[in-house]
């Protein structure tokens, strides 16, 4: 059983998902419906791959970080100076992003593979439980994190008090994606070693719906991802075991995504976890009132 | 003092939304030590230059000058910095986090044990019992507006705007926020004290200035008297605000609609109405009244079916509607007037005409749709554009067009003049009552005594999601003081 | 330093139409320039490109897809449905036509088979809708999340088919059904991959639909629910079932689509990701572009299938590089419908004092 948990926690695999997860709840958690995650993530691998190809691991983490920052600018600048309606953003970039990732990945890659970068488990468990503790504490315990919660409440509320609405979604965005871009670094050179065309995409409305599901609670998140993660890392031997058709198999984690927010919902848990109310509003500071 | 040179200087600001003009070249000061009050009916103006101070709403034209700076300022956070802050009506706090948070978030600090040391002194010295660890959707509205005033005043601001923000207070409440600002004045603070009661304007100000239509028509000196106040208000109309109460003729015995044992919770699982019962009979005009906040909202609601009621029965003509839907309520006849016209009121997105078709049931003729937006006066008369264009009082009396289309075996109207001026407060009134006297049974929930005290038959005060009295005489202005006192000691 | 900020405008119907139509109209004479750098290719060979795109009679073949699918998604995003699992409807639809002409006996009857078809089609689309609509009536869960969910389990569903149970006897491995009986196709317009029913279908459904939506009064409540659920109800129509409805319209024509895709296009049931092609995604910016007025979702999807041509003209060389460069010149004009709703709507205010 322990080695097991172990060997969960220190899965690269889970730990970038670990990552995506805290990167998105940062960004939803200041109102923002972050579905521009997908091609974000998918953006940052190739970037990642490409770039460790070409320069080595330390500034291909480097440049993978500035990437996904730059991308998630741009998201930002829809959201909260165009006053875009969120969903609708984030799939209109995320087209453009899985074009840019294989414009990205074909234009510089020199062969099909990477050499894995070697972490050892206890640097990669470190990794992902240092990221969780550290949310939480900017979430719960700092200026920054009461602004950004404040946004994702009551945004209307929040500028009254004097927060800059858009400045704070935009630094939420910042802290969040530089989970994000570190989470696709180890997918792209921890976990996978290898790139092809939209390596990665789908990982990122996963990690929406694994947030969703943990009602954007940092703490809480983690013991849903693992969960998931050894329900996900297990599936495939099930279809070698039971041969169950991979198909099948493959639509499980949409499945059990589904049926985990279904489940938190349908208790008074989630009733109880202040969740962000106003996700997804389009907040216009002119907006009339009574 | 005028001598001294002014805090804030606003100058000719203009401020456009859609087609309606809402300032119209602005332009006033403010001395440090100094209350002005600003006067105006609902739809003057006068919260949108409150907006436009506290960096709400950006002005089209014009420019403020604070400390010789020119400037305008594009967020509160600017506003905030120059030592200005803004009281509104309804209290801007995050109901989902702590007292702690919300001034952590004013403050711009981390919610630190120090800081929770400092409010609970600062919270102590006023005479304030308030856990500061509570979530904010548990304090009262009172509760609210004072965390929100005092908030401000740790910052030692150096004008405070206050709009409306004690207006609906009774008297001795009322009395104990406008002493912190007064003393807040005395300490050589700036206030703008905004209102549209001339009685509470005067008791204030030091200076007055009048806004009718986005102009200012009126700059008095202390000692102004209340007709004067008034005609610079409404200019040459003048409006009967008094109403007839028609003598009780009630022909029918038994109840319209009744409500038994109701309890509902708010959103955050607290009781807002808390065990109420109450009857109305076809032809009467029964009004709920309370300090904001005490679940008279809640309780209209629950009645119109936006809410769900956790216990009790809700009767329509001895059906029982209780669980109905709010859309299957409306078609047996019972009709909710909401507060808020432009999230609930109207569709914002639809025409005037859309808007009136989706009242009625049966469909609407050209002829009938611009008698009808003759007889609610709603201007621009053209029923094809949106709603949006129009201004909130306009837009509020869109909504009340639901009134006119049939006669309603019951109605139910929360706050419905809050956001209307004079004439059209009358007008609404006065629909309401010839409801009543037409057979219809109408039960309003206010929050302001004037708008209920001359024409309800019958005044419940609620208190903490309780009714805990009820007054019935055919004089009710007598009982004022009375009913203030209910108001505020349960 | 200088103030800026954000107001509301309101701007004439005529003026925002022209508005935007410049805006796309920039955005492709910028896409041309960008391709012609990227590729090499001058820009008058682009040019060309872009002009036969937008004349070729092959536009039909993609509006007969995104017609309906972005009308039935315009009601819904009116009616704040955010259904975004087109993509998924639509291959429920594809396999629905599938079952009817393959495996029921009414394929095999003329006229009436490709009509059954297209009935279950659009229920089995409607009826995939249906679980994110009632988690989001029942449990409050965010559909937009749930619906996008469904469209890769619906993809897993397909491919299970078409390599499992459904496989075909003639198709020597590859992972297809068999081809549908004659009976059951819909005939195409002569040498082309589209057919004038379908054509001439699609555009009533969107007029049909724009007088649902804008003479009737459940379409007016179904606008008006964008605006305001309390006030729908209060004006005594129930909101859920309105949500409902658009939902379940919404599923409807998207698997109405995905069964014409069967029907008059593949003609057999092919791989999830193939039979969606991505049609349900590009749908839902297309009923943007027509600003959620069926009867703008007219041109705005010829002008959207005008750009798949292009792209499929762009991909000269290698195909990898041309599919990942349409997918970024697609995404970049669907940034700029959302630019160009930004410029109508509101406009920036810098002052210097």
């Amino acid at each position: 059983m322990l080695v097991e948990v172990v060997k969960i926690i220190s899965d690269p695999l889970v730990v970038a998902l670990v990552l995506w997860v805290l990167g998105d709840i940062f960004v939803e958690r200041s109102g923002v419906i972050n579905l521009a995650l997908d091609g974000i993530i998918t953006a940052a691998i190739a970037t990642a791959f490409v770039s460790t190809q070409n320069f080595g691991y330390l500034i291909s983490l480097l440049i993978t970080v500035t990437i996904t920052l730059a991308f998630a600018s741009l998201f930002m600048i829809f959201i909260n100076i165009l006053h875009a309606y969120h969903v609708l953003t984030g799939l209109a970039l995320n087209i453009l992003f899985y074009g840019l990732s294989a414009l990205i990945g074909l234009r510089f890659q020199q062969s099909p593979s990477i050499t894995t970068l070697n972490l050892n488990s206890l640097t990669l468990a470190s990794i992902s439980i240092l990221t969780v503790a550290l949310t939480w504490l900017i979430l719960y315990k700092t200026s920054i994190g009461t602004a950004i919660r404040a946004c994702g409440f009551n945004p209307r509320a929040a500028e009254h008090s004097g927060v800059k609405v858009w400045r704070i979604r935009f630094l939420a965005s910042v802290i969040g994606y530089i989970a994000v871009g570190i989470g696709s670094y180890i997918y792209a050179t921890v976990y996978r070693g290898g790139w092809s065309q939209y390596t990665g995409r789908g990982y990122g409305f996963l990690a929406i719906t694994l947030a969703m599901a943990s009602t954007w609670h940092p703490l809480l998140s983690y013991p849903i991802t693992l969960a998931f993660g050894y329900l996900y890392t297990s599936i495939y031997s099930l279809q070698l075991l039971y041969g169950i058709p991979p198909d099948v198999i493959n639509a499980i984690p949409y499945i059990a995504s589904i049926t985990i927010v279904t489940i938190v919902y349908s208790t008074p848990l989630h009733k109880k976890l202040a969740t962000p109310r106003a996700l997804g509003e389009v907040y216009f500071r002119e907006e009339r009132a009574a | 003092m005028m001598m001294r040179k002014p805090f804030i200087e606003v100058v000719e600001i203009y401020k456009k939304f859609g087609d309606v003009i809402a300032l119209n070249g602005v332009s006033l000061e403010i001395y440090p030590g100094e209350i002005l009050a600003v006067l105006g009916e609902n739809g003057s103006g006068k919260s949108t230059l409150a907006k436009i101070l506290y960096g709400l709403y950006f002005p089209d034209k014009g420019y403020i000058k604070v400390d010789d700076v020119v400037t305008v300022f594009s967020s509160p956070a600017e506003a905030k910095n120059r030592g200005i802050f803004l009281v509104s009506q309804r209290p801007q706090l995050v109901d989902d986090m702590s007292v702690l948070e919300n001034v952590a978030l004013f403050l711009n600090t981390s919610p630190s044990r120090d800081l929770k040391k400092k409010l609970e002194v600062t919270l102590r010295d006023l005479g304030m019992a308030i856990d500061v660890d509570r979530g904010v959707y548990t304090l009262s509205y009172t509760e609210k507006q004072f965390i929100d005033l005092v908030k401000a005043l740790i910052t030692q601001p150096r004008l405070l705007i206050v709009d409306e923000a004690a207006t609906y207070l009774p008297r001795e409440l009322k009395l104990k926020f406008l002493d912190i600002i007064k003393k807040f004045a005395a300490r050589g603070g700036s206030v703008m004290y905004i209102t549209h009661k001339i009685l509470e304007a005067i008791e204030m100000g030091d200076r007055f200035i009048v806004l009718r239509k986005g102009d200012v028509v009126g700059v008095f000196e202390k000692g102004v008297d209340v007709t004067t106040i008034r005609r610079a208000m409404f200019g040459s109309e003048e409006y009967l605000t008094t109403f007839k109460r028609s003598p009780k003729k009630i022909t029918h015995e038994s109840f319209a609609l009744s409500v038994e044992n109701l309890i509902v919770f708010d959103e955050h699982g607290k009781p807002s109405v808390n065990d109420v019962s109450l009857n109305v009979r076809s032809g009467e005009l029964i009004s709920i009244v309370g300090i904001a906040g005490n679940g008279q909202k809640e309780l209209g609601e629950a009645i119109a079916g936006l809410r769900k009621a956790a216990r009790g029965r809700i009767m329509l003509n001895d059906n029982e509607i209780t669980h109905a839907p709010a859309s299957e309520r409306i078609k047996k006849g019972l009709i909710y007037v909401p507060e808020d016209p432009f999230r609930e009121g109207v569709a914002m997105g639809l025409t005037v005409a859309e808007n009136v078709k989706l009242f009625s049931q049966s469909k609407v003729s050209r002829e009938l749709l611009d008698a009808l937006i003759k007889k609610l006066d709603v201007n621009p008369s053209n029923p094809f554009i949106n709603v949006a264009k129009l201004s909130g009082g306009n837009i509020q009396k869109v909504s009340l067009a639901r009134l006119l289309l049939t006669t309603p075996k019951v109605v139910v109207a929360y706050s419905p003049t809050r956001m209307l001026d004079e004439r059209s407060k009358t007008l609404t009134l006065s629909i309401l009552q010839r409801l009543a006297e037409s057979g219809s049974a109408v039960l309003l929930l206010s929050e302001d005594i004037e708008e209920v005290l001359h024409i309800s038959t019958r005044l419940g005060v609620m208190v903490s999601g309780k009714i805990v009295r009820f007054f019935e005489t055919p004089d009710l202005e007598s009982c004022r003081e009375d009913i203030e006192k209910v108001m505020v000691h349960a | 330093m200088p103030k800026v900020a954000i107001v509301k405008r309101e701007l004439s119907k005529i003026a925002t139409a022209l508005a935007k139509v410049l805006v796309i109209l920039l955005g492709l004479l910028l896409a041309a320039t960008l391709t012609s750098i990227a590729t090499g290719n001058t820009l008058k060979l682009i040019s060309i490109t872009l002009f036969q795109s937008f004349t070729n009679l092959n536009v039909f073949v993609y509006i007969s897809t995104l017609l309906p699918t972005a009308v039935g998604l315009s009601l819904a995003f009116s009616a704040n449905a955010w259904n975004l699992g087109a993509e998924g409807q639509l291959v429920f639809g594809a396999i629905g036509a599938t079952f009817i002409a393959l495996f029921t006996p009414l394929g095999r009857q003329e006229i009436i088979a490709p009509i059954a078809a297209l009935i279950f089609a659009s229920f089995l689309g409607a009826l995939w809708a249906l679980p994110a609509a009632l988690l989001k009536m029942f449990r409050g869960i965010n559909e937009a999340l749930t619906t996008l969910l469904m469209n890769f389990i619906a993809y897993y569903v397909a491919n299970y088919l078409v390599k499992g149970p459904w496989r075909g006897r003639t198709v020597y491995g590859y992972p297809t059904t068999d081809m549908i009986p004659i009976e059951s196709r819909i005939p195409t317009a002569p040498g082309y991959s589209f057919s004038w029913y379908v054509v001439v279908a699609c555009i009533a459904i969107a007029v049909l639909l724009y007088l649902f939506l804008y003479r009737t009064r459940v379409g007016i409540a179904l606008r008006a629910l964008g605006s305001s659920i309390h006030f729908v109800e209060l004006s005594g129509l129930s909101s859920k079932k309105l949500f409902l409805i658009a939902f379940l319209i919404s599923g409807a024509l998207a698997g109405f689509a995905g069964g014409v895709k069967i029907l008059v296009y593949h003609k057999k049931l092919v791989e999830g990701p193939i039979v969606g092609g991505g049609y349900g995604f590009t749908s839902i910016m297309v009923s943007w572009l027509g600003g959620l007025n069926p009867l703008f979702v007219i041109p705005a999807s010829y002008y959207t299938a005008a750009l798949y041509i292009l792209s499929f003209g762009l991909q000269i060389g290698s195909a990898a590089v041309g599919d990942a460069l349409s997918s970024t010149i697609v995404g970049f004009l669907l940034a700029l419908i959302l630019l160009a709703d930004f410029l109508t709507r509101y406009r920036i205010v810098i002052r210097f004092r």
